[in-house]
């Protein structure tokens, strides 16, 4: 394949995302070719070089934000509705009959996902809630034991506070577990991003 | 290999590349040749996300008549390369006392 069959097959291929996204693209794959050609490959080697198409591809779509991949999901839907216009009052009339069915379904699954998400939140916050709670409540006890509260005597007052500092020093030892929590959440909503583009992606693939 | 460790080792990798002064794609590939197995359809997003967490800059300058671009390491990706080496003791530790466990089972 020559450079210019290459790079026109790379732009029809990437030509759902924006226009500066595939120049930006090309450009890279137009410069690396002739950094292999200057280095003595003929075009043919230089093109096979770089990458199958089928690699860059999945490659760049796999790097994607997750919006990008919607938002061009989105946009491929509405052109294929715009070519498949002569059906499009039947599937209205379909989409209405349907409604009860695809809706609560729809709402459902959205409850579900959403109240998952709400759920591991959740965690993270009563996890760091109890964290802030514990050494600041500590503290502060332990430091009003002895030069506030009106109790009679020291042995009290010392064992007031101590319980103070040990609520602090328990705070400190949650520190670790939150920012555990922390990572595990963020992980699971990273794959479960990178799973759903996956998923979106073959779709693309299976519908073009 | 996992995906995402292979990805995070080629990161540091490329920064590592850059780390002796600027250099461009093919250049990379090159010298990275030796040690992993790359091609520029793995590079490029590798470099975009290096270039968007800041670890690299990119600048475009004219060579024989056509521009190329070409990338220099910032601060954040020598931080990158000095915390993968940190990590990566806790890494070898593991790995010695796994490879030690296999010996033993062995004798």
């Amino acid at each position: 394949m020559s450079m210019d069959e290459f790079l026109a097959q790379l732009t029809h291929r990437l030509g759902y995302l924006p226009y500066a996204e595939v120049k930006k693209t090309t450009d890279f794959y137009r410069e690396a070719i002739a950094d292999r050609m200057e280095d003595g490959m003929t075009e043919r080697e230089a093109v096979a070089a770089v990458g199958s198409l089928d690699d860059i591809v999945r490659e760049i779509e796999m790097n994607l934000p997750l919006s990008t991949v919607v938002k061009t999901r989105v946009e491929d839907a509405r052109e294929r509705a715009k070519e498949r216009r002569g059906n499009l009052g039947l599937k209205i009339v379909i989409l209405i009959l349907t409604f009860p069915i695809w809706f609560s379904l729809l709402a459902a699954g959205f409850a579900v996902v959403f109240s998952l998400a709400a759920g591991l939140f959740a965690l993270v916050l009563a996890f760091g809630a109890a964290e802030i709670a514990l050494i600041v409540g500590g503290l502060v006890t332990a430091v009003l034991a002895l030069v506030i509260l009106p109790y009679p005597g020291l042995a009290p007052r010392l064992m007031l506070s101590g319980a103070g500092l040990l609520m602090a020093s328990l705070g400190l030892l949650v520190i670790p577990v939150t920012a555990l929590m922390e990572k595990i959440v963020s992980g699971v909503f990273r794959y479960t991003a990178r799973v759903v583009k996956r998923c979106i992606l073959r779709g693309r693939g299976t519908e073009a | 290999m996992d995906a995402q460790l292979r990805r995070g080792i080629l990161e540091v990798c490329v920064l590592k590349a850059l780390s002796d002064g600027e250099s461009y794609g093919y250049r990379i590939v090159k010298e990275l040749s030796p040690y992993v197995t790359m091609s520029e359809s793995t590079l490029y997003p590798i470099l975009k996300r290096l270039e968007g967490s800041g670890a690299l800059t990119v600048a475009s300058r004219e060579h024989n008549g056509r521009l190329r671009k070409y990338y220099s390491i910032t601060a954040e990706g020598f931080r990158r390369i000095a915390s993968f080496l940190t990590e990566w003791e806790d890494v070898m530790r593991a790995y010695d006392y796994i490879k030690g466990d296999q010996r033993h089972e062995k004798n």
